[in-house]
């Protein structure tokens, strides 16, 4: 048969029931088990159909999940909060894998300069000279770490930082003039 | 999750009165997630759309199940 993924030649091996936590609750679908030539065995198709890989997680449900798990502690979200807010029942090493690999991924992100949500043309803000004028924030804080096996490790300084247009009065020509405060 | 097989004949007056009024407001539901459904990508965008519109009709059942109520003078104002 084909594969109705990647269109290749495929060696069916089995029809098999997968289960899936969704945002909505647990889903139940039959997934096609196949063989491809050059990739192991069990590859099953219609998961990358589906958008959701090897995870047990769909998209949204890792979403939430990542987001409680940055809260507060991963036993806390499991136990409490996606419990609570969502209805999904997942243990805590879920919840810490996760939310590790949605943390992954941004840093991998960011490494790459990549740009989070819509590009849009800011109207700066003018100096009374006439220059447009940005204004910078910028805040670190302690963050106590915990090294392998709940070892001593060093803390480590977490940086936020802001880019912001001070609040102006915008008229049809552009904002308004105002002197800069540093 | 286990579930329970009802019938309409188990329902007594009160229940029959909301179950009625919900009738209309499901069906319109259906239609909605029929065609959300029908395309596109299925996870993602399209979980938190559901969640919304199955949310959206809880609060709307709750909302007949109170005005059931009051019409009854189960609900009285303090």
């Amino acid at each position: 048969m084909v594969c109705p993924h990647c269109t290749r030649d495929a060696r069916f091996v089995e029809r098999r029931a997968k289960w899936c936590q969704s945002l909505l609750g647990t889903i139940r679908f039959d997934a096609l088990l196949l063989s491809l030539p050059r990739l192991p065995p069990g590859h099953v198709p219609w998961d990358e159909t589906l958008g959701l890989g090897m995870a047990t997680l769909t998209p949204a449900a890792s979403e939430v999940t990542s987001i409680a798990g940055v809260q507060t502690s991963f036993a806390q979200s499991a136990e409490v909060t996606l419990q609570k807010l969502c209805g999904l029942g997942l243990s805590e090493s879920t919840v810490e894998r996760v939310t590790e690999a949605a943390g992954a991924r941004l840093a991998q992100l960011q490494s790459q300069k990549a740009t989070f949500g819509e590009r849009m043309p800011w109207a700066w803000q003018r100096d009374a000279r006439g220059k447009s004028c940005a204004y910078v924030g910028l805040d670190a804080t302690g963050v106590r770490q915990q090294g392998q096996h709940a070892s001593k490790a060093e803390g480590r300084m977490a940086y936020v930082a802001t880019l912001y247009n001070r609040a102006a009065s915008t008229t049809a020509d552009g904002p308004s003039r105002t002197k800069c405060g540093f | 999750m286990a579930r329970l097989e009802f019938n309409q004949v188990d329902l007594n007056e009160d229940e029959r009165q909301i179950y009625e009024r919900l009738g209309p407001l499901f069906e319109q539901e259906r239609l909605r997630m029929a065609r959300a459904l029908a395309s596109g990508p299925l996870f993602g965008k399209k979980e938190f759309e559901l969640r919304d519109r199955v949310h959206d009709l809880g609060a709307r059942a709750l909302e007949v199940a109170a005005d059931e109520r009051q019409k009854k003078g189960g609900i009285r104002r303090s």
